[in-house]
């Protein structure tokens, strides 16, 4: 053998030890409507004119963009998450889709002290270290509440930052309590789910108070897609405020069958929407569902330097975070509406508004895991006005 | 004579391959692209917070380092149904089985997707959780299991779970003793590479080469 025929085998053995690379072919397929974490193409009609299937599943853009119903000047929702940043905040009063009015931030500060700021320029807003939750929240509230007041509640994140009010602090339902007949406000939305239990008698108290002064309480029911929304794991269940009667839970429902893994089928719960309570226990269960599951949400707040407004990219956003701030949103059109009907800011009840949701309830019967279903918006919008038309 | 030469270069190559090639043969494509483990137990301590007061009751926090590892050479997308925290969590074995442990945490209810670059990236996490019984001032003496459980994958629907090490405290009267796990291989990529192909290879390679000489002698 000669030194040719040597080194070509030494080649082909060397060939022969080199390291496999794994290749991963991921499967390659058509970007549809509300796959989770893409960007939202064309938001000007998609988002501002509300005709991504998120919206005209419920019908709101009939009433949003059609009818061009904005929110009236008395009616207000406390968003209750973690912080908002400056740019967040003016993003969410100037973006050109959709936008609300943030007329206040309460946290607590360091030293225990409750401040209220009605500036976004407020320098203390400089420290807001975790805010992208919060933010998208407003958002999917802007869409459907047009230029809704909006009191933002700052929770501390989560223990990890110096200020914003702990879950078991009741200086946050002390303020909302306090300030609700001169601040006008209607709606309370909190899609967070927690396992701190809010048993202190002080705070159901505020609870109880707030529901009888016509606030109505809404949540998300969670992500986990199980009964007490658990965190399987962990064995952990994550089920309050949802919990409590006070509250009207949310879970979310497929706005659109998607061909792309997600298993998202129209008209259907979101596998991943949980439910709190059987009906039986005398506790709380979902109430309605509302879209969450592929819903835009605002992100990555900038500077437009053309038109020099805030705004940000409109991206799909996956979970029951979104389905809450859409139920507020329709139920402030429905209050709206009923303002529009009696010709004054009356409100309705908090169960005249109930009825209106169950009146304009996918669902006639109740499901312990869809509750009354989702809500058609121009039904409910149709009806709140003709319930002021006739008090 | 040449022959006998070949057969021992093939058998140095084998060894070769054994040698210079361990970690793949360790990983051999099985372990997870991402993996945790709680590096440092940062500090234990009795929270006083009067936010957080319960009758009868002892708050605790442990406030911990985590390290993510990613091996692969690309960043890696990992998702989560739900934002929760702590994310850190652990279960206990109590000596005084009358104690019961009642932890904080909380949910986002929005999925997230986060991009974790190759190799470690270091997080911090604080847990929160009361004890039903008032005045303590350590943790009650028993075995306490820290876990940081993490997914990737592009989507919420089917992430694959990663590796994820455990870290062990003891507690005996009061004295606290950490056990930790380290990643085994945090610079390896994720390859296929077995020690059957090479030397399959090889026992081929070196079954023609003895053909190639008998026929030549022949």
């Amino acid at each position: 053998m000669n030194f040719r025929k040597v080194h070509s085998i030494f080649l082909i053995i060397l060939t022969g030890l080199a390291p496999v690379q794994s290749i991963n072919v991921s499967s390659i397929g058509v970007l549809l409507d509300g796959t989770e974490f893409t960007l939202v193409p064309n938001p000007s009609v998609k988002v501002g004119q509300l005709q991504d299937n998120a919206y005209t599943y419920t019908g709101a853009d009939i009433v949003v963009h059609d009818y061009g119903i904005t929110i009236d000047n008395y009616v207000t929702v406390v968003v209750i998450d973690t912080g908002l940043s400056d740019i967040q905040w003016k993003a969410l009063e100037q973006n050109p889709e959709a936008n609300v009015d943030i007329i206040g931030f309460l946290t607590e500060t360091s030293s225990g002290l409750v401040k209220y700021i009605t500036d976004p320029d407020d320098p203390y807003l400089d420290d807001q270290t975790v805010h992208y939750h919060g933010f998208a929240v407003i958002s999917v509230l802007a869409t459907i509440a047009r230029s809704v007041k909006v009191i933002f509640v700052d929770l501390n994140n989560f223990g990890l930052e110096p200020y914003g009010f702990e879950y078991g602090e009741d200086k946050i339902w002390e303020w909302i309590d306090f300030h609700q007949a001169s601040k006008d406000i209607d709606i309370v939305s909190w899609s967070w789910s927690i396992d701190y239990d809010f048993k202190s008698s002080t705070t159901q108290n505020y609870f109880d108070s707030l529901v009888n002064k016509g606030v109505i309480m809404i949540s998300s029911a969670g992500n986990r897609g199980n009964y007490r929304n658990t965190d399987i794991e962990e064995d952990i269940s994550y089920m309050y405020p949802q919990f409590y009667t006070d509250w009207y839970t949310i879970g979310s429902i497929d706005h659109e069958t998607r061909s792309d893994g997600s298993g998202s089928t129209k008209g259907q719960k979101s596998a991943k929407s949980s439910w709190i309570e059987s009906s039986t226990g005398g506790n709380h269960i979902v109430n309605w569902l509302a879209p969450g599951n592929g819903i835009p949400t605002l992100t990555q707040p900038y500077f437009d330097q053309t038109l020099e407004i805030y705004r940000g990219y409109w991206k799909y956003f996956c979970g029951t975070s979104g389905s809450a701030p859409y139920l507020a949103g329709i139920i402030a059109l429905i209050i709206t509406g009923y303002h529009n009907g009696i010709g004054s800011s009356t409100d309705p009840t908090v169960q005249k508004v109930v009825d209106i949701l169950q009146y304009a309830s996918s669902r006639s019967s109740f499901d312990q895991q869809m509750g009354y279903g989702y809500i058609d918006v121009y039904t409910a919008y149709g009806k709140a006005y003709m319930e002021g038309r006739l008090a | 004579m040449r022959y006998k030469l070949l057969r021992k270069f093939l058998i140095t190559s084998v060894i070769i391959c054994i040698v210079v090639f361990p970690s793949e043969l360790v990983v051999s494509g099985e372990k997870p692209v991402i993996a945790s483990r709680i590096s440092e137990i940062i500090e234990v301590a009795v929270i006083t917070d009067p936010d957080y007061y319960k009758p009868n009751a002892t708050l605790f926090g442990i406030e911990t380092e985590v390290e993510i590892l990613n091996r692969d050479t690309k960043n890696q997308t990992v998702v989560e149904v739900a934002i929760c925290y702590p994310k850190v969590h652990f279960k206990a074995t109590l000596v005084d089985q009358s104690l019961e442990i009642e932890r904080i945490s909380s949910c986002l209810d929005m999925s997230a997707m986060y991009s974790y670059q190759p190799n470690i990236t270091v997080e911090y996490d604080f847990m929160r959780f009361y004890i039903n019984q008032t005045g303590l001032s350590h943790l009650p003496d028993g075995n306490y299991t820290l876990n940081r459980y993490i997914e990737y994958g592009s989507s919420t629907v089917n992430g694959t779970p990663g590796e994820m090490l455990l870290t062990y405290i003891s507690m005996n009267s009061g004295i606290m003793n950490v056990t930790y796990n380290y990643f085994d291989n945090p610079h390896t990529n994720e390859v296929s590479l077995t020690v059957m192909f090479p030397i399959a290879f090889l026992a081929i390679t070196s079954q023609i080469a003895a053909i190639y000489k008998k026929r030549k002698r022949n």
